[in-house]
């Protein structure tokens, strides 16, 4: 901006101080060095307009005074432009320039160097539209024109062409300022003729300057007595505006008016319009709501009417006549649909529609009095009726009844339905109950009675070809169970299973009655929707299925485990009137069980397993045998704990046996006589889990403590390694046998117990056959520990010398060692049993055992006296020959 | 029903087997499925363990007393005594060992010895068949052996099973054999014994 300035203020000072005179207008000037000065001196090249011409002048400057050159070089005369730079690249462009001129035949050639390149691009823009507005001939030539160069020319071209171009005195038009605009002497076509005009004037007058302002003046003055005229006119046409405005005016207010008047009358019309809709909608609205109350009377009429035909088979139709119940209870359900029905919104309290409600309701109580009677006199009549004696062991069917009665259901489930006051439904499920239950009672104390006959009976039977119907483990002798036995056992138990089965029966029987007939639910999980009835509190054991793997014992220490479940689960209807009915099944069986606990304690194994198997099954399906089955089982493994731990018992008592050589106790064998029979009955029953907890007790409470009772009793004649080397062989080869999973862990251990009692008995039995030497080695070992007497060296020692040696070495001469070895065999054959078969493997070990002796003896003689060809007065061999000799004496 | 197990009653018949052969050949493995119908996969050299079982041989209830013995025994005549007492000898060898089909020849002449009797009950037992691909021990072999002998031969498994019920039953058949014969020979002289007592005592 600085520097535009100083532009503006060195052509305003060129031009009054170079220009000025001569009425020329400077258009640009640049500073300018010519291209081949040395010194390198700025001149402004200029250029201006004089007259209708453009000329280039040079201006040299001398601090602040400025000389324009006498020689300009007219427009005229201009050739050609060369801009120095390549055509059409981007490359910086240059900024010397050469201007050519031709004058005649002449071409000269100025070679100058703008300052900026800005500064050379505005003055050959001037330049060329000062060219082609005033240098008409002949075109110019542009040559070396760089791009930037080259557009702005076009631009200026164009201008040029297109008219709109203003003399400027400076070059950039798109960057002017106004302010610069309004120092520039423009010169429009209007002012230029004018001018001209006065120039003509002036030629005219020879430049007579008085004659040129009197032509002036004249001309001003007519020109003034012109204006006053217009202004004149003008003012008469502006009185003439002003009377049509007021025209206008006066006419506009009596279209006001009007246009009051009418709106007014629109006004009335639309209010009348707006009163005639509002009548409309009304009449509408009624002519709905009549049409409305008109159909919902219908509704209404038709919801409760009730056909008169109905009305009479209600009252007094045969409900008992299977043709016409489902006449009966059609119209029994359309009453109670009729009575379920919704009504219109306020026609509930319609008089009409309250007393037709009124009879209809009767109509329901009546009829429901019906059904309620007739189904109790049926109750009644069943419960009453003769049954005949059954023979055999089963509870009487009553499906054959049931299923007549069944066609009943629909109507029972109406009434249940329908009818809540009085609670019929309610009054006749008690009285079926109360009806049923009398019944159930009596046949189910005359099938228990026969029940426990047959158990007594069957029991005694066993009892008179039994020993003993208890089977104890502790019995003197071994007492082997056979097949027959089992069979016998399995009969024994029959008429409980029966029992068990044909209660289980019976209550399924009645339950699916019961959820037919009355509509009673099975679902579990409804207990809790029914509220909790006192006769649940005082059942507390009511085991599930996970709680019966608990022993009896464990749940007895922890009611409150037992209780959480039964607090948990309320009853549900069904249940209660399962109990209600069964009430008395729970006290037959408990009998029964506790008589057969009484009369044959091994019963409660079976039973065990029998209840367990039917609670299995009952369990899901029916809650109520799943309670009443689930504290039998209870009482069962309570009495079974009861038994194996007087099993347990009955071996701690066991006497010991009067024979010397007694082999394995009687309650060692008679444990596989007891599994057998266990596992024959709990074969293919999965809750094992008790039983196998019952042989854990029984071999290690019992069989273990008892052994070891035996073994080491005063009154037993054998060492205690005997009875226990032989009683772990043939409770490992009982264990082998049986395979039962469970004792596997077990039957390990007592085998690796029977090998430690084996090598105790052959360790202790043995002995030290050579004692002496044995003594004198102890005496040389304890010489080495002590003293630090190196073991070659011992011999030197008085006590240990190898005179000392030979003297004991000397005191088991061959028929020494043979007679010890003879009596030792003989003494071991006279403790271990036939049966077990042991003598052979323990002399074997003996014999080994010896030997081992005998070696380590001579290996300690080599160590400790070395060279001295001191051994004993027996060989190997002859020990080997022994061992033949004796094998060969028997 | 239940019956006391009588001690006192006629003694029941009781055959007493010896198992004999070179270690690791399945003696143990055998008497283990011959008593308890299992196959033991661990091996674990025996030094000698007695078993007892009651079998119905032809019709008739017998014990058999088996004493399984060690493979490796130090010395030969340790041996001596059980085989003084055992009446039948059940002789395993392995089919894929033929150093144990050797070793049974000096075993064969222990027995011989220390029983010192012409006919012993004796039956050749090639354990291992089941593992054919690793078979060491030609069938020819075999049939030659047990004819020298002079004794029947079976091939078992004591893996599969196969064939160790019917080895046993074939040894107790022949030790029942054996001893119908000795008490042949024997009864006249007993009999004729027993009754010269009971004449003293009459």
């Amino acid at each position: 901006m600085a520097s535009r300035m100083a532009d503006s203020e060195l052509r305003t000072v060129l031009q009054q101080q170079v220009f000025n005179g001569d009425q020329e207008r400077l258009i640009i000037p640049i500073p300018v060095m010519r291209s081949d000065d040395r010194r390198r001196r700025v001149r402004h090249i200029c250029l201006a307009v004089r007259r209708d011409h453009g000329f280039i002048y040079v201006v040299k400057q001398d601090k602040r005074t400025f000389r324009k050159k006498p020689e300009a070089w007219s427009l005229v005369n201009l050739r050609e432009i060369d801009g120095h730079s390549s055509q059409g690249t981007r490359a910086e462009p240059a900024l010397e320039f050469d201007l050519i001129f031709q004058e005649k035949d002449k071409r000269f050639k100025y070679d100058w160097t703008a300052t900026t390149v800005s500064d050379k691009n505005a003055f050959l823009v001037q330049l060329s539209k000062l060219h082609r507005r005033y240098g008409e001939q002949a075109p110019l030539k542009f040559t070396g024109l760089d791009e930037v160069l080259e557009d702005e020319l076009a631009r200026a071209a164009l201008e040029v062409a297109e008219g709109k171009e203003r003399v400027m005195a400076h070059g950039v038009p798109s960057q002017k300022s106004t302010a610069e605009k309004e120092q520039t002497l423009t010169v429009t076509q209007k002012e230029q003729e004018d001018l001209e005009h006065v120039f003509e004037l002036s030629r005219r007058f020879d430049f007579d300057g008085e004659v040129l302002v009197q032509s002036l003046t004249q001309e001003m003055s007519q020109m003034e007595s012109a204006n006053v005229h217009d202004l004149m006119n003008t003012h008469n046409d502006i009185d003439n505006i002003c009377r049509l405005i007021d025209q206008s005016l006066a006419e506009l207010n009596k279209m006001d008016e009007k246009i009051t008047k009418y709106h007014g009358l629109v006004g009335d019309v639309s209010s009348q319009v707006t009163m005639m809709d509002e009548t409309g909608h009304k009449l509408k609205l009624q002519n709905r709501n009549i049409k409305k109350l008109i159909h919902d009377i219908g509704i209404v009429l038709e919801t409760l009417e009730f056909q008169n035909s109905y009305r009479l088979i209600l009252m007094d139709g045969n409900i008992m006549d299977p043709a016409k119940l489902p006449e009966i209870l059609e119209a029994a359900s359309v009453l109670s649909r009729i009575l379920k029905a919704s009504l219109p919104v306020g026609f509930d309290f319609h008089p009409a529609v309250i007393k037709q409600k009124r009879t209809l309701d009767n109509l329901r109580k009546t009829f429901g009095n019906r059904v309620a009677g007739n189904l109790t006199n049926v109750f009644t009549a069943y419960s009453n009726s003769q049954h005949q004696k059954r023979e055999g062991m089963t509870l009487p069917s009553h499906r054959d009844w049931c299923q007549n009665l069944i066609m009943f259901a629909p109507a029972v489930r109406w009434m249940k339905e329908n009818i809540s006051d009085p609670p019929m439904y309610q009054n006749l499920l008690q009285t079926y109950t109360e009806k049923l239950g009398d019944l159930y009672r009596r046949e189910q104390s005359e099938f228990f009675d026969k029940v426990k006959a047959r158990v007594i009976y069957t029991s005694e039977a066993n009892n008179s070809t039994k020993v003993n119907p208890e089977y104890w483990l502790g019995w003197e002798e071994e007492v082997r169970l056979t097949a027959s036995d089992f069979t016998d056992y399995r009969a024994h138990l029959e008429p409980i299973k029966v029992a068990f089965h044909q209660v289980a029966k019976t209550v399924l029987d009645e339950q699916s009655f019961l959820v037919e007939f009355f509509s009673l639910s099975t679902d579990n999980e409804l207990a809790t929707a029914v509220s909790g009835s006192a006769l649940n509190v005082q059942d507390s054991a009511f085991p599930t299925a996970s709680g019966l793997s608990l022993s009896a014992s464990a749940m007895q220490q922890r009611p409150g485990l037992m209780h959480q479940p039964s607090m948990l689960r309320t009853d549900t209807p069904l249940k209660m009137v399962l109990r209600q009915l069964f009430k008395n099944v729970d006290g037959m069986l408990g009998n029964i069980i506790a008589s057969l606990d009484k009369g044959n304690r091994l019963t409660n194994l079976g039973l065990l397993v029998i209840i367990l198997e039917i609670l299995v099954e009952v369990e899901p399906v029916c809650p109520y045998l799943a309670k009443c089955y689930g504290s039998m089982v209870i009482t069962v493994k309570k009495n079974f704990d009861g038994y194996i731990r007087e099993q347990v018992m009955s071996i701690m008592n066991a006497k010991v046996p009067r024979k010397v050589r007694f082999g394995p106790l009687p309650f060692v064998c008679n444990f596989e006589h007891f599994a057998r029979l266990a596992e024959n009955f709990f074969a293919n029953s999965q809750r094992r889990i008790e039983l196998d907890k019952a042989y854990g007790i029984l071999i290690r409470q019992g069989i273990f403590e008892g052994v070891n009772r035996i073994a080491n009793h005063k009154d037993c004649k054998l060492p205690p390694e005997v009875v226990f080397l032989e009683n772990y062989h043939r409770l490992s080869d009982i264990l082998s046998r049986l395979k039962i999973a469970s004792l596997e862990e077990l039957r390990t251990d007592i085998r690796k117990g029977h090998n430690l009692y084996r090598k105790s008995y052959v360790q202790i039995m043995l002995g030290k056959p050579l004692l002496q030497v044995q003594v004198f080695f102890d005496g040389v070992d304890a010489k080495i520990q002590t003293s630090g007497v190196k073991a070659h060296e011992v011999g030197f020692r008085q006590e240990f010398s190898k005179t000392e040696l030979r003297r004991v070495l000397a005191l088991y001469p061959r028929a020494v060692v043979k007679k010890g070895l003879e009596q030792l065999y003989k003494k071991v054959e006279k403790q271990l049993s036939d049966e077990e078969n042991m003598l052979q493997a323990v002399w074997r070990d003996m014999q080994q055992e010896f030997i081992e002796q005998y070696k380590n003896y001579t290996e300690l003689i080599d160590a400790c006296y070395p060279d001295s060809k001191i051994t004993f007065a027996f060989a190997i061999d002859d020990i080997l020959k022994i061992f033949e000799e004796i094998a060969a004496s028997h | 029903m239940a019956q006391a197990a009588s001690k006192k009653g006629t003694p029941e018949e009781v055959h007493k087997v010896i198992m004999v052969g070179s270690g690791g050949v399945g003696k143990s493995a055998i008497t283990l499925q011959f008593m308890y119908d299992e196959f033991v996969e661990d091996y674990e050299p025996t030094k000698a363990d007695s078993y007892r079982k009651k079998v119905t041989l032809d019709g008739k209830e017998v014990s058999v007393d088996i004493l399984d013995t060690a493979g490796q025994e130090d010395y030969a005549a340790i041996r001596d005594n059980y085989f003084r007492t055992g009446e039948g000898f059940m002789c395993v060898f392995s089919l894929t060992d033929a150093d144990s089909f050797t070793a049974l020849e000096e075993l064969k002449d222990q027995i011989f010895r220390v029983k010192s009797m012409v006919k012993i009950p004796l039956i050749l037992v090639a354990n291992k068949v089941d593992l054919e691909a690793q078979r060491k021990v030609s069938d020819t072999v075999l049939q030659e052996k047990a004819k020298l002998w002079g004794v029947p031969y079976i091939e078992t498994s004591a893996r599969t099973k196969f064939n160790v019920d019917k080895a046993f039953f074939e040894l107790l058949r022949e030790i029942k054999r054996g001893k119908e014969t000795q008490n042949g020979t024997q009864r006249p002289k007993t009999g004729s014994g027993r009754k010269k007592i009971k004449c003293t005592i009459l």
